[in-house]
């Protein structure tokens, strides 16, 4: 029925259907992602250039929205905190995954039971996450201090969370352990799709496990590694709140305010809503810059079919 | 080639669907029409289902007393989401009559918003319902912007009375004997922390600043908080820096240890009832929770704060908390039924369901009797020596601050001198970007006064 | 000789002690979330790591009433099933046009939908809201998901594209030279071989979706419409929080998602060795 619908049909209107058809498929994201996230987050940037608390009359200021976030040093540091932690835990997440997943590779028993539970803190509840290393990291009852001085490795002990100079790794290895499980599987699941003979001829060549890992596992797994680095890049830098938030919420002394905690805290604990929507904005444009052209570099090599 | 037909249609639908629903907004907008016997109360999740029976009850007594009146009460989220709901209900035109918040929130955020009403003459008959001064707490400017309705805190020091005992150990009563008591308590029990803060949460530390200011001010830190944010004089002075020194030597004394900085309330009450640590500082509200907790293994003692120093004496923190105000965007011409509504619920029956469940330990409500615990009694007689929470008086950005800041003294990465100056930055930065004003009520234009004005009777 | 032999032997310990360590990061902080949820308040604070001495089961249907979780579950379950099927045909399609067919506004449009990568949306909350007001959407469970489903548009085309991008070409050749259409190949030949990505974006968005807390608390305002991440707010206020039943209410919002996804999980991995082998 179809088949004799679609022969009947000219060679012009084939055409125009092949030309519209892209277009048909592209429409229900772009008019979605259009309509629910575009249009907010423009409101937002009108936003931007009024003083409002939400509750009184808009007070429009130009650009003053701007220049006050421009001189608010809380605001750069707060960024600063934000690169630095979207880097470890960017490295952290993949090292780890990565590790992971070799581990498994190896495996010779039990390998879908280790695969899963790795894979289950993901689920885990944030509340719980918190909780649960706030008080493995406590200084007192807490299970780290604890087995350090049980294997006498006093030295290491450490004010895990309340030292500013050591609390933002605590935080950070808290978001690579929920993760590192996930970004794993997806490892997991390019390493296997690597053919086996490509190693075997390798190693007929004389290649030695370093020059394996260099010359066929890395350039295999290339797009496996882009999208793992471009979900925990974009992770930590525009949706790290809630782990901050429920470890440190920001502190000790400011030490782990990182960009989002700080626009929270103007946006719904001083309601100063047009200057939160500035900073949004920012946010918004540096994630671009460090995030978007570090995507485009990373797949330029693919080529699109024609 | 259906299935092609079909993903257009679904985007045309998408597009069509999104048209229609765009004219139609804001039409969920509750009952504006003039007439209509409808009462709506925005209030934060309330934890004890007793309380919650209790407010159900109290409403259906209303409503069965007033035919043809129903009250909506809607339960959500934490009580500091509450300006952001009240915000959300304004730009979709809905009438919101009543919201329940923290007294802090209505102080320092809603009423200088314009989004409440003044009920000063509304609640002049009924003012001798509540507990003496209470009503202070909810007055700004002359002007009465919510009522309290929950219970009366203050603060004090926790601590472990059967330990105490033992050890032979007096409550202190200078900084001397309670660096004493540290030590022995330190060396007898071998524990690291004879007094443990929860200073992972910031309005903590704003309250030991409040407590140790109120010492080195000689009792006046209100009045001259008030100066300052008035603009009159500078937080930078010899009181503040005296008060973050104080703050910093029970630190460098070895009362308490760095581990004071990443622990919560929950770490500290699990601490105290393990007897890791044999004191800490909180609220009348911590005592109820903290009792469970201890479930009788020792006896719990409480005791002000001891003098920091030369002629210095104990100055506690808290408010009457819980505060219930009359939103702007409420339906004014309901208004007659408002004020029925705030006599009923401070009723001395309405008042025993809604606020009895706390069981408080000093009431806001006369007629609502005391909770009898151990040492309700003692910290009834500390109210005296209580001062209203600083962070009623100034907004959240200093408070911000001042916590980060102590944090910072305590552990010695800053100078006492340098939290001063920061806290006064941070006044500034309101002044330059926000036009703060401690006197916001001195500014308001005529309509803003006639928006929070209820109607002429 | 020797020498290889030590190291062999100290790998394997090190991968012993790894897989140890594994276990005890992963399986413990289950176990302790739901044993958690068992206690008493005073052993809640005081037994802080062992398992209950005696164990509280009616911790559970109080935490069930007490937050109203019967009618937030089905809310929470329809935003979940109904975000899912518009997310992943909608980026099903956009990925593979963008993957497979050449117009004229192709890098237009891909650089257009990963600009979602970039945008902050936790912080958009009041924007949203208005947004949601223009559209009717408050308090309608239609709000959460297409609102939920936007903030998902970004990634999930990256995804599937770069899974498209990587499937040979000859395959769908072939199935149009049998007669199918453009559409009909991409929906019988190439989606089902990237059955992989499909089930990772239904993890990744999936799990996003069941815990949206801010999308909810700014859309949902009665009782009918709530869910669950709302109903976690129930067990505290502003002092005081009753952690035992909170960690049951959290057992019963985490654990079911864990099972499905310790499934999804294996079809995943099974998925993409079957699409290898296929290569």
């Amino acid at each position: 029925m179809l088949t004799k619908k679609s022969n009947s049909v000219t060679l012009n209107n084939k055409r125009l259907k092949d030309k519209i058809f892209p277009y048909a498929m592209v429409a229900p994201s772009v008019i979605i992602f259009t309509l629910f996230a575009v249009y907010p987050f423009l409101m937002g940037i009108y936003i931007s250039f009024f003083r409002w608390d939400g509750l009184s009359a808009m007070q429009y200021v130009g650009t003053q929205n701007y220049s006050n976030v421009f001189i608010d040093s809380d605001y750069w540091t707060a960024l600063k905190h934000t690169f630095f932690y979207a880097f470890f835990v960017t490295v952290g997440k993949n090292v780890l995954g990565f590790i992971l997943a070799k581990l498994m590779m190896d495996l010779v028993f039990a390998k879908g039971f280790f695969r899963t539970i790795t894979y289950m803190p993901v689920t885990f509840s944030y509340v719980v996450c918190g909780m649960l290393w706030a008080w493995i990291f406590n200084p007192t009852f807490g299970l780290l201090n604890n087995f350090l001085s049980l294997v006498g490795a006093d030295s290491l002990i450490m004010g895990w969370l309340s030292d500013p100079k050591v609390a933002i790794y605590s935080v950070m290895w808290v978001d690579i352990w929920r993760w590192a499980g996930f970004h794993m599987v997806l490892y997991l699941a390019g390493l296997q799709a690597i053919p086996k003979d490509y190693y075997e001829a390798a190693e007929i060549d004389g290649a030695g496990p370093v020059s394996k890992f260099f010359k066929i596992t890395i350039p295999q797994l290339n797009s496996v590694i882009v999208l793992n680095i471009l979900m925990a890049v974009t992770g930590a830098l525009v949706s790290n709140y809630d782990i901050v938030n429920v470890m440190t919420g920001g502190g000790p002394f400011g030490s782990t305010e990182v960009a989002l905690t700080y626009i929270y805290r103007n946006a719904f604990e001083f309601y100063n809503l047009g200057k939160a929507s500035a900073m949004s904005v920012i946010l918004f444009g540096l994630t671009l810059i460090f995030g978007a052209i570090q995507i485009f570099s990373m797949t330029r090599d693919e080529n699109y079919d024609s | 080639m259906l299935k092609k037909k079909m993903a257009l249609l679904l985007s045309a639908a998408l597009v069509a669907g999104a048209a229609m629903t765009g004219c139609g907004g804001g039409d969920s907008s509750g009952g504006d029409a003039a007439g209509d016997k409808e009462l709506t109360i925005m209030a934060a999740s309330m934890r004890l289902e007793s309380m919650i029976d209790g407010w159900n009850q109290m409403i259906t007594n209303f409503e069965d007393a007033n035919e043809g009146v129903k009250v909506n009460l809607t339960m959500q989220g934490e009580w500091s989401e509450i300006p952001q709901y009240l915000a959300q209900a304004r730009m979709a035109g809905q009438t919101v009559d009543f919201v329940r918040t923290s007294g802090g929130v209505i102080r320092s955020t809603l009423a200088p918003s314009g989004a409440l009403m003044d009920i000063t003459d509304t609640m002049a008959p009924y003012a001798d319902r509540f507990v003496e001064g209470t009503l202070d707490n909810y007055t700004v400017g002359g002007h009465l912007w919510g009522i309290p309705y929950g219970e009366t805190t203050t603060s004090c020091v926790y601590y472990n009375k059967t330990m105490f005992d033992e050890l032979g150990l007096q409550e202190p009563k200078t900084l001397d004997e309670l660096v004493h008591c540290a030590d022995v308590i330190k060396e007898k029990k071998g524990i690291k922390n004879a007094w443990i803060h929860q200073g992972a949460i910031v309005d903590y530390w704003q309250m030991w600043f409040e407590e140790a200011y109120g010492q080195t001010s000689g009792h006046e830190s209100i009045a001259k908080a008030e100066d300052w944010l008035s603009g009159n004089s500078s937080f930078v002075n010899d009181e503040t820096v005296t008060a973050f020194a104080k703050i910093r030597e029970l630190f460098d004394r070895g009362v308490l240890t760095s581990d004071s900085l990443d622990t919560d309330d929950t770490a500290m009450k699990a601490l105290f009832a393990q007897q890791q640590a044999a004191m800490f500082y909180g609220g009348t509200w911590e005592y109820a929770p903290t009792l469970e907790i201890v479930d009788g293994a020792f006896e719990i003692g409480v005791f002000l704060w001891p003098s920091l120093g030369e002629g210095m004496s104990a100055q506690a923190c808290g408010a009457a908390d819980d505060g219930f105000a009359v939103a702007s965007n409420c339906n004014k011409d309901n208004w007659d039924l408002i004020a029925k509504f705030l006599d009923h619920m401070t009723n001395e029956e309405s008042a025993n369901l809604t606020l009895g469940p706390i069981q408080p330990i000093i009431p806001v409500i006369k007629t609502v009797p005391p909770v009898d615990l151990p040492c309700a009694q003692e910290m009834v007689s500390f109210m005296p020596d209580t001062i209203m929470f600083l962070d009623w008086l100034w907004p959240s950005e200093i408070n911000n601050t001042l916590g980060n800041q102590i944090a910072g003294v305590t552990a010695g990465h800053i100078t006492p001198e340098a939290a001063a100056q920061a806290v006064q930055d941070t006044y500034e930065k309101l002044v330059r970007e926000n036009d703060y004003s401690y006197n916001w009520y001195d500014k308001w234009t005529e309509d803003q006064w006639a928006e929070v004005t209820p109607p002429a009777k | 000789m020797n020498m290889n032999k030590a190291l062999k032997i100290v790998g394997t310990v090190l991968k012993v002690v790894a897989l140890a360590i594994i276990i005890l990061l992963t399986i413990y902080p289950l176990i302790w979330m739901i044993s958690g949820s068992l206690k008493g308040t005073q052993e809640f604070y005081t037994n802080i790591w062992g398992i209950p001495d005696a164990w509280k089961f009616a911790n559970y249907s109080a935490a069930w009433s007490r937050a109203g979780l019967g009618v937030k579950y089905m809310n929470s379950l329809i935003v979940l099933a109904v975000t899912l099927l518009v997310i992943i045909p909608a980026v099903g399609c956009a990925a593979y046009a963008i993957a497979r067919t050449n117009f004229r506004f192709k890098k237009a449009v891909y650089s257009y939908l990963l600009l979602g990568l970039c945008i902050p949306t936790g912080v958009l909350a009041i924007p949203i809201f208005s947004a949601a007001l223009n559209f009717g959407l408050v308090d309608k469970l239609s709000g959460m998901i297409l609102f939920g489903a936007a903030q998902c548009m970004a990634f999930g085309t990256f995804l599937l594209r770069s899974f498209f991008i990587s499937l040979p070409k000859s395959l769908e050749e072939a199935a149009m030279i049998d007669g199918c259409t453009r559409f009909q190949s991409f929906l019988r030949v190439i989606l089902p071989l990237a059955k992989p990505g499909v089930m990772t974006l239904v993890v990744l968005d999936g799990i996003t979706v069941w815990n949206e807390y801010l999308l909810a608390s700014v859309l949902l305002r009665t009782d009918a419409k709530m869910t669950l991440p709302l109903g976690m707010k129930s067990f505290a206020d502003k002092y005081v929080t009753d952690y035992p039943q909170l960690f049951a209410g959290l057992v019963i919002v985490t654990v079911p998602m864990l099972i499905i996804y310790v499934f999804a999980q294996r079809s995943f991995i099974e998925g993409m060795t079957a699409g290898s082998v296929k290569q």
